[in-house]
């Protein structure tokens, strides 16, 4: 198993706090995440990706609005809450210290 | 060339040829079942039609309407499989822990059930149906079944013909996965039935290059019926997939029509079970009104009771029918709720129903001619009845010893 396979689960748990940070950016739809996402480590799919949202929307941490397009039907465009905007303060947090945890052991 | 099938993606019309509309309804169908546990699954599903009607429209452009096999194939794997969310996966890994192999699983799923087999039949499918669940050749079965039909000198048409009553016909595709053994899935069942109509598109070729002159040969009659066969297959796998997607019955039980539901296996067999069963009861019912009214009218008394003072013949003989009525309507009640239980074969209900009828009835009179002594009256009958029954259960025992001798000459002789 190489690296990229050991490390699936925790790219897998770590896609929430992702989207959380694209979505803090600014307002964006679900084809623009995947298509950020896309080039990275993280690439994910449609399939992964609407379940997962409508489970951070039920949990109060995104919300969207529907908006006109141009080019086809009214598209979702997503956006954090207060509650989202202060889990991903906490979610960043936990991750610096893990990160620090990580290079400190082993030395 | 393939056939074009319109579909509607969140409210737009989209136009697909039929392998892309095969594809996509099976991805459609596992993310339905992924989502199963799901509280947004119907918000999740329009998003995913969204999501796939925009990935068509790459595809798409004013010279090209139609979203090919491979492109919806493309479309399929770009959206991935379905993550159900935390109650799925919890589910998955549940499984994973219960210890059960994968094989164990999928062999404890797909029920095996004995149905009655349309296809190939000779008479009532029985043979074809019992060919089906022990894996035999049809041929064999029917074979060991005249063998048994010949050892017990033609009474054994009488189990065949129960087994006619209670076994029910295979209907549905799932009923005939289920008669096979064979899990049932949408995608299997596509697969399967597309497996055969190319096999057949491929004899059918061969049939024409190899020309007209064969078919005047004697197999060829069996060939068209297998033909027949895989395109009813065929058709019946699409049609029940596009009636599924329509949701035909809810559509009917919303504007009020009684839809029966789908009766189950055990539903159907007991219905069987019970054809012969009622029907015999409601002779015997039918029967004993029929000589009730004949006592009362040549005696003037039910069977000894006479009628009470002011109460004329006809009102006596009207109290009879009403009493008769009353007393067979949960037997009545009964028979109807059966032949909803055969469905679409209700046809063929009525018509062994009928027959059994009969069949009971010769045989009653049968027994009573061979058996019975001329009557005077009713005394008379009750008291020679005993000695007719007793006449008629030391046959009975010499014809069921001559059966076991055999059976035991057959046993000796290996």
């Amino acid at each position: 198993m190489g690296a990229n396979e050991k490390f699936a689960a925790i790219r897998k748990g770590l896609l929430e706090f992702l989207i959380l940070k694209i979505v803090s950016a600014d307002k964006v739809y679900v084809a623009d995440m995947l298509e950020r996402l896309s080039s990275t480590e993280f690439a994910t799919q449609e399939g992964t990706l609407y379940p997962l949202l409508s489970k951070m929307r039920r949990d109060g941490l995104v919300d969207y609005e529907w908006q006109e397009s141009d080019a086809g039907p009214p598209r979702k465009y997503y956006e954090l809450t207060e509650k989202g905007k202060s889990q991903l303060a906490e979610l960043t947090d936990y991750w610096k210290s893990i990160n620090a945890t990580i290079s400190q052991l082993g030395r | 060339m393939q056939k074009v099938i319109t579909i509607n993606l969140n409210g737009n019309a989209y136009q697909l040829d039929e392998t892309a509309f095969d594809t996509l309804r099976a991805y459609l169908d596992r993310a339905e079942r992924q989502l199963k546990d799901n509280p947004d699954r119907a918000e999740i599903m329009a998003d995913f039609e969204q999501a796939i009607a925009d990935k068509c429209r790459r595809f798409l452009a004013p010279q090209k309407s139609v979203v090919a096999a491979a492109e919806m194939a493309q479309i399929v794997a770009e959206m991935g499989p379905v993550d159900g969310g935390e109650e799925a996966r919890g589910g998955q890994d549940q499984q994973k822990e219960s210890g059960m192999g994968e094989q164990a699983r999928t062999s404890a799923a797909a029920p095996k059930r004995l149905y009655r087999i349309e296809d190939g039949q000779m008479f009532g499918g029985v043979c074809t149906g019992l060919a089906a669940y022990f894996d035999i050749d049809v041929t064999i079965v029917r074979i060991i079944v005249l063998a048994l039909l010949f050892v017990t000198k033609g009474a054994g048409i009488l189990a065949y013909f129960a087994l006619m009553f209670v076994i029910p016909y295979a209907s549905t595709s799932e009923e005939h996965a289920a008669a096979h053994g064979d899990p049932f899935n949408a995608q299997e069942l596509l697969d399967k039935a597309k497996r055969q109509a190319e096999e057949f598109k491929q004899r059918a070729e061969e049939f024409a290059t190899h020309g007209e002159w064969r078919q005047h040969l004697p197999g060829h009659g069996r060939w068209r019926a297998q033909q027949r066969a895989w395109k009813r297959n065929l058709r019946r796998s699409v049609r029940e997939q596009a009636a599924w997607a329509r949701g035909h019955a809810d559509w009917a039980r919303s504007w009020g029509a009684w839809v029966p539901g789908e009766p189950g296996y055990a539903t159907q067999v007991w219905a069987g079970m019970l054809m012969p069963i009622l029907g015999v009861i409601g002779l015997a019912m039918f029967g004993l009104l029929a000589f009730s009214v004949y006592s009362l009218v040549t005696t003037s008394a039910l069977f000894g009771w006479p009628l009470p003072a002011g109460i004329p013949l006809w009102a006596g003989i009207l109290i009879l029918f009403a009493v008769y009525h009353l007393v067979t309507s949960p037997i009545r009640a009964a028979r109807q709720a059966s032949r909803y239980a055969w469905g679409r074969h209700y046809g063929w209900w009525a018509l062994w129903d009928g027959a059994f009828a009969i069949g009971a009835t010769c045989f009653v009179i049968w027994l009573v001619y061979q058996y019975m002594p001329p009557v005077e009256n009713l005394r008379d009958f009750m008291d020679k009845l005993p000695d007719a029954i007793r006449s008629m259960s030391a046959d009975f025992r010499t014809w069921l010893n001559a059966v076991r001798d055999w059976f035991q000459r057959v046993g000796d002789a290996f």
